[in-house]
């Protein structure tokens, strides 16, 4: 019983000299690591490059937690680690980089319906971790984002527009772009 | 709106009351819509069975927690105390500091020790800072966690410096080098003086060392030998006694 009454202190203590920068941190940074970790692990496409990102980024957060002005501390990390990710990429792999999507043109047709005929939903189901790896490391980088983001980040369209700056409207028409996509992909590569 | 874009919404859950409503009477009426449902819904479906949410890396948490929490337990105070205790040192002289080869300690601590090195080990880089220059290292620690151990160029010795990182032991961010001894890697961790180093078991596998120096207890941690880290933690030990000032 003593002990548990002197770790009680002790965590009390703690608790009393922590900083703003720390609370804050806390409040804002700690419960999104899982997903900062996720979203740059499909940004970049590798867990070692991933955990670098993430590093940089919560050190950036960090620094810059006292500029966080409300809205949701997801879509702001997310953002944060969304910028970093690019400048990362930018520094060491300008390659990867340099296949950024004209993104206008990209969003413009982004209500095109479907150009072949549709799978049935059991061939989709069908599909494998590899293949739908494969299908989403191929969508252009924007609608990429927006379907992690969402399928993976369980992210709703508010806190997508914010992370990325784009309106709900575009938020929308990507993810249907994106879905689209790897369903087409996916009936391809079963039939 | 456009029924492509209001299936994305109906499927995210981003519809009100009405909407899905509305959505719900399209869909029956539209058996091209719904089949166009169930392939987005299939995809969801998919998606989610084959990518299970994956966490953060717990290494990659402590190291990001250890940055978020400067020097909590080993703070700028204790670099005065450092200072104090390395004058006191330099009047004691050499007799003072003992190699304690062979001295094993509590259990918990070394478990600890062991952990951080093989986490640095499995993790993509086993340093957070990678220079083979103590010059870069030292402000590096200083920076971060407010303390810096003496970071001695071994080179020479058969033993490059690898670079340091922040482990976690106790609670508290410590300072931890790291050298290479053939194919081999050596953490060395050093903690303040008052850290307790009494016996404990080492985990198979994994030879530690603990000595004393400069107000700090050095933890040495390797999956080499024995003896090639006793030869080690000689040179270590031997070149930060050299880098004191010498007695008056």
């Amino acid at each position: 019983m003593n002990r548990d009454n002197s770790a009680d202190s002790r965590a009390n203590e703690r608790t009393l000299h922590r900083t703003f920068d720390e609370r804050a941190f806390d409040a804002v940074v700690t419960p999104y690591l899982d997903d900062a970790y996720r979203f740059a692990r499909w940004l970049t496409g590798s867990a070692v490059d991933a955990e670098d990102v993430v590093q940089e980024s919560c050190l950036r957060a960090m620094s810059g937690v006292g500029k966080f002005d409300g809205g949701s501390p997801r879509a702001w990390l997310i953002a944060i680690v969304r910028n970093t990710a690019f400048t990362w990429m930018a520094r060491n792999r300008p390659r990867d980089l340099a296949l950024t999507d004209d993104l206008e043109s990209v969003d413009r047709d982004s209500s095109a319906a479907p150009r072949v005929a549709s799978p049935e939903a059991e061939v989709i189901e069908r599909a494998d971790a590899a293949m739908l790896q494969a299908a989403i490391a191929d969508l252009p980088a924007s609608f990429r984002e927006t379907l992690v983001m969402r399928e993976f980040n369980d992210m709703s369209y508010r806190e997508i527009a914010e992370a990325t700056g784009a309106p709900v409207g575009t938020v929308m028409s990507r993810l249907a772009r994106a879905r689209g996509l790897l369903i087409e992909r996916l009936g391809k590569e079963r039939s | 709106m456009d029924p492509r874009l209001m299936m994305q919404a109906a499927l995210d859950g981003e519809l009100d009351a009405a909407g899905a409503i509305a959505f719900e009477r399209q869909l029956a009426d539209d058996a091209a819509l719904a089949k166009e449902f169930q392939r987005l819904q299939a995809l969801r479906r998919v998606l989610r069975e084959n990518f299970a949410g994956e966490a953060a890396p717990a290494a990659l948490r402590a190291r990001i927690a250890a940055r978020a929490r400067p020097a909590r337990a080993f703070g700028r105070r204790d670099a005065f105390s450092l200072a104090a205790s390395l004058a006191l040192g330099v009047v004691l002289g050499g007799g003072a500091m003992r190699l304690a080869l062979g001295e094993r300690p509590a259990p918990g601590l070394t478990d600890a020790l062991v952990d951080g090195h093989r986490r640095a080990l499995l993790a993509a880089s086993q340093v957070d800072i990678a220079s083979n220059d103590r010059h870069n290292v030292r402000p590096w620690f200083d920076a971060h966690i407010a303390v810096s151990p003496p970071a001695p160029d071994l080179a020479a010795q058969g033993f490059p410096l690898v670079g340091g990182r922040v482990d976690v032991i106790e609670g508290a961010p410590a300072p931890t080098l790291v050298y290479r001894l053939n194919e081999h890697t050596v953490s060395v961790t050093a903690l303040p003086a008052a850290s307790a180093s009494t016996p404990g078991a080492t985990p198979a596998g994994y030879h530690v060392l603990a000595w004393r120096g400069d107000g700090f207890s050095y933890w040495a941690v390797s999956d080499a030998d024995q003896p090639r880290l006793e030869q080690f933690a000689r040179a270590f030990k031997a070149a930060t006694d050299n880098a004191r000032p010498p007695p008056q």
